[in-house]
Parts: C-alpha cells; sequence; structure tokens
C-alpha cells in the first residue's frame, strides 16, 4: 500500500537517512534565525 | 514522517528552499536599506570615528 506513495524511489532506509540529516539541519537554521532576530532587536529595535 | 522523501524529491526541495529563501533574505535586507530609519548603514551607530574624536576634541577645549 505505501509503496504505492513512493515517487521518489527512495527506499525506507534512504528516507530515513535524509530525513535525519533534513530535520536538524532545518531546526539548526531556525535557531539561528531566531538568535539573528533576537540580537538585532536588542542592538537595534525597531518598536 | 520520512515517507515526506518517498512523495517529494529531496533534490527538488532543496533547490526549492534556497530559491524561495535566498531572494526572500536579499529582498527584505534590501527594502530594510532602503528605509530611513532601518538602514543600519547611516544610522550614525557607532558614531562615525571622525565624530567621535572631534566630539572629545570638543571637550577637551581644543580647535576643531
Amino acid at each position: 500500500m505505501a509503496e504505492k506513495y513512493n515517487l521518489t524511489g527512495m527506499s525506507d532506509e534512504e528516507a530515513k537517512e535524509f530525513h535525519s540529516i533534513f530535520m536538524p539541519s532545518m531546526y539548526g537554521w531556525f535557531t539561528l534565525v531566531v538568535g539573528a532576530h533576537i540580537l538585532t532587536h536588542l542592538r537595534f529595535p525597531w518598536h | 514522517m520520512y515517507k515526506l522523501w518517498q512523495i517529494l524529491d529531496p533534490r527538488q526541495v532543496l533547490i526549492a528552499i534556497c530559491v524561495f529563501l535566498i531572494p526572500l533574505g536579499l529582498l527584505i535586507h534590501f527594502l530594510l536599506l532602503a528605509t530611513e530609519d532601518l538602514n543600519w548603514h547611516e544610522d550614525g551607530r557607532p558614531i562615525p570615528f571622525k565624530a567621535k574624536a572631534a566630539y572629545d576634541r570638543a571637550q577637551q577645549g581644543l580647535p576643531y
């Protein structure tokens, strides 16, 4: 059933491996962005 | 959740993220630089070296 929706041809293991890299990278990016906004607002408050 | 990558091609997703976020970041930065009060290049902070030097000299009673 699930195989029917495999459009990229990635195996479960490959998908898990990519996911294990993608998600921490995304959270790291979000952390960086939020931190940059906090620091910027501390130095140059815009409201 | 990992099964997302069996539906969406990781290469296309990463390219789409880059194509979306890079122009968005550039756009926001240039929009801010184009404003008067949010332009961090011309807001006088920190005080320019020449202005501070002139202020310090004035405080000491020195000319110019």
